[in-house]
């Protein structure tokens, strides 16, 4: 008798719970080259991990935001599920505009959220990754930021900030409550693939507001 | 492990039983399965029955989760008689209980003078509760999981005290935060039905419709009837082996229990 299931059982997941995640990826011009290529290898890790995982790719919900040209903002790829994501081909090109990104991106969010109650979709804390490589070019980045801190204080969002060597650390703390971290060298690889397993822990997080990060081996705090 | 009644007992109107099983991420991660349940008849057929979920980041919630539900159950047992039903006065006896249980683990664990400092938030657990005869009840219910009181044929018409979460979905409410009386909601049912279910949240996403608006009959019927015509240790290591199968891994990691209390015909 032991092993033996009840016959005839339908065992599926009715609850569409949802993790959404935004990424604001830079994609102005001193990314180009060796960078924008492992950025976009990364992003290809990052598709292939969580469709891997069975909970994350049907719980994981991914917005794509990229910022370059001239100060300008794209949505790369709306809101989709990890299981029908195909890794965008990000260009590097222009500008820095993080501020108009990061606000998007709050924006964004808000909007998901209302979707989601409409639908009567549970769903997790949002998170954003932001990775950059440089200080923000646009006005009123500052504005932005504090919306961002305050997001954060209100418990609206998680926000991640990832910046290169060569990244102004000053203006990206302004991003979030968290310490920005400090990307070695070009392992975005690494970088997305410890992201893929921070949102697949976070797609299956129950009961807690805390929930346990992969540790980060592609980078360290700036002090 | 079902009481043992008098077969003249009004008792013997309800089979129940109940199983606990860790979940997949909890045995990897070498937790204890943080869910509990209890149950008790009393001889003129009134149905107690409770369960809990301990929460993942609290290191002693498997003590709190039994905890909570064996107090529960032994005080309403033990009350003088319950008859006419009447939910708030089931209501107030159930408060007494958790409240007695938050100051026994306080005494016994948190001002113990060795081992580490406790709160009572290290015990923290969400709590459904039912108290039923064959024709009135109700369910008494702080944080998430869901109970479910319906007639196997008719599932649409299920009576359901569906789990309360925060805006998220990964945050619930306990009964050891300060203010946890806020939180308790009664659901009351009377009308034909001859099932009544109580599940943590590890199963409410194959037990329930989306939203858990009502069981979701293609895993509830056949678990059901299953239940009723199998003897208590078949039907409890079945249910156990269905919930620990692994096409249930990609549903939830988490920790499942299903308690079950089913009409048997007269």
């Amino acid at each position: 008798m032991s092993g033996a299931i009840i016959p005839d059982v339908v065992l599926t997941d009715n609850t569409s719970q949802r993790l959404p995640c935004v990424l604001v990826l830079d994609g102005s011009g001193s990314m180009a080259g060796q960078p924008i290529v492992e950025l976009n290898a990364g992003l290809k890790i990052l598709e292939n991990e969580l469709k891997n995982d069975d909970t994350a790719a049907q719980r994981v919900q991914l917005l794509v935001i990229r910022l370059g040209g001239d100060d300008e903002v794209e949505i790369i790829e709306d809101w989709n599920d990890a299981l029908d994501f195909s890794a965008p081909v990000i260009q590097a090109n222009g500008r820095t505009p993080l501020g108009v990104a990061m606000q998007t991106a709050l924006e964004r969010i808000e909007w998901q959220k209302d979707n989601y109650r409409e639908h009567d979709i549970p769903y997790n804390r949002p998170w954003i990754f932001l990775i950059t490589d440089g200080e923000p070019t646009d006005l009123n980045w500052e504005a932005a930021a504090s919306n961002c801190r305050q997001a954060e204080t209100d418990n609206k969002v998680v926000i991640f900030t990832i910046g290169t060597e060569e990244a102004n650390f000053d203006a990206l703390k302004q991003f979030s409550n968290r310490s920005p971290v400090k990307l070695d060298g070009l392992k975005f690889k690494e970088l997305f693939l410890w992201l893929s397993r921070s949102a697949s822990s976070g797609s299956k997080a129950s009961q807690d507001t805390e929930v346990q990060l992969p540790a980060v081996d592609w980078g360290k705090i700036p002090t | 492990m079902p009481e043992t009644v008098n077969s003249e007992d009004k008792a013997e109107c309800w089979k129940v039983g109940g199983v606990s099983v860790a979940g997949f991420s909890h045995i990897e991660e070498e937790i204890p399965c943080q869910d509990a349940f209890a149950y008790k008849l009393r001889e003129n057929g009134l149905l107690i029955a409770a369960i809990a979920d301990g929460a993942g980041s609290a290191r002693l919630s498997h003590i709190g989760a039994q905890a909570f539900v064996d107090a529960a159950v032994f005080k309403i047992h033990s009350s003088p008689a319950l008859e006419p039903f009447d939910p708030d006065i089931v209501a107030a006896e159930i408060i007494t209980a958790i409240n007695e249980t938050r100051t026994a683990l306080t005494e016994e664990h948190i001002n113990s003078e060795s081992g580490p400092p406790l709160s009572i938030g290290d015990f923290a657990a969400t709590f459904l509760m039912v108290v039923a005869n064959t024709d009135v009840g109700a369910f008494f219910h702080v944080g998430d999981g869901a109970g479910a009181r319906f007639a196997n044929a008719d599932i649409p018409s299920a009576v359901v005290s569906k789990p309360q979460n925060g805006e998220y979905a990964n945050e619930t409410y306990f009964v050891t935060r300060d203010d946890w009386k806020n939180y308790l909601r009664i659901t009351r049912f009377d009308g034909a039905f001859d099932t009544i279910l109580l599940m943590s949240d590890g199963v409410t996403p194959m037990a329930m419709t989306k939203g858990c608006a009502e069981p979701f009959g293609k895993f509830v019927t056949p678990v059901v009837d299953f239940l009723r015509n199998a003897d208590a240790d078949t039907g409890e290591t079945a249910l156990a082996n269905t919930l620990s199968a692994d096409n249930v891994r990609a549903v939830t990691g988490d920790d499942k229990t299903l308690l079950w209390a089913i009409r048997t015909p007269d």
